[in-house]
């Protein structure tokens, strides 16, 4: 799992636990391997991979050593969400993905079953790793955005370049025919170009586009701004 | 080993930049595999899937924002 540095107060600890320096301070970047229960080490942390293991062949060999004992259990994975509109926004744009949104109210009855088969096509072969997810119960965020179809269950944005804004490329229905295909090639529609980081940092500045973190940030390397 | 291949996009990166979605080939229908990791960003939920599929859990975190500007890890 990748969650976003300092956005969250809980997954904080949970990551100065998998890695953080002597004073305690949570990094940018944390890494580290658990076990099922999400308490149980298989690997030391550090910022990276790299910092743990010497070459790719080393981190394959101890990943295949310390994970072998967990057979995996049948059952479908949930569909991975962000927590709100405007991280996932960002974190979309950083991965030059597309955001799909799925609106639906918030009754466990109603959303559960459309969680479930939107998250089948989520980790299906084809769609696996193409966007990222968020729920939402209403439309409200969506409508002044270009494209927006307010009759429509699922969005599939295109967010600009820094995640502050979003244009819909397509939208459908659960029950519509031809999911798989439909989103297949919204999700490319929506998927964005690579970026080159000096030129996206230095534009951004220019235009006073800024972030600002839900948590201070803590990581002396990430604070030179 | 179900979580192990989901990583190996993640190898790649530490010889560079992830492999991006080809857009010269017209024909594809989709974008190319190797370059696709599916993340879960919620801690809850990856607690939650890897307790009850029993899978390990492999944490890489990372800020979304670069000298304060979003849109970059």
């Amino acid at each position: 799992m990748r969650p976003a540095t300092y956005e969250h107060k809980q997954e904080a600890e949970v990551l100065k636990r998998v890695f953080s320096l002597r004073n305690g301070s949570l990094q940018n970047t944390s890494f580290g391997l658990l076990g099922p229960d999400g308490k149980q080490r298989i690997s030391r942390g550090g910022r990276s991979p790299s910092m743990v293991w010497r070459d790719k062949q080393s981190m394959i060999s101890a990943l295949e050593r310390g994970t072998k004992k967990y057979k995996p259990h049948k059952g479908q994975r949930s569909l991975p969400t962000v927590v709100d509109l405007r991280l996932g926004l960002n974190i979309a744009a950083s991965d030059n993905l597309p955001l799909v949104v799925l609106i639906v109210p918030k009754k466990k009855s109603q959303r559960a079953p459309l969680e479930e088969k939107l998250s089948r096509l989520a980790w299906s072969d084809d769609l696996i790793g193409g966007a990222h997810y968020v729920v939402l119960e209403d439309h409200k965020e969506l409508e002044d955005m270009q494209g927006h179809r307010s009759s429509k269950q699922v969005q599939v944005l295109k967010p600009d370049a820094y995640g502050q804004s979003a244009e819909v490329v397509g939208a459908f229905d659960l029950k519509d025919k031809e999911l798989e295909k439909h989103m297949a090639d919204l999700l490319l529609a929506a998927t964005g170009a690579p970026k080159d980081q000096r030129r996206h940092v230095r534009n951004g500045r220019r235009k006073g586009i800024s972030w600002e973190s839900l948590l201070p940030i803590t990581d002396r390397l990430s604070t030179d701004r | 080993m179900a979580l192990l291949s989901l990583w190996q996009p993640v190898l790649n990166a530490q010889e560079g930049s992830l492999p991006t979605p080809d857009r010269t080939k017209e024909a594809e229908p989709s974008v190319s595999r190797a370059a696709r990791v599916a993340w879960y960003t919620s801690w809850d939920q990856a607690q939650e899937d890897a307790a009850r599929l029993n899978l390990p859990i492999l944490i890489q975190s990372a800020a979304p924002q670069c000298r304060a500007v979003p849109g970059m890890w």
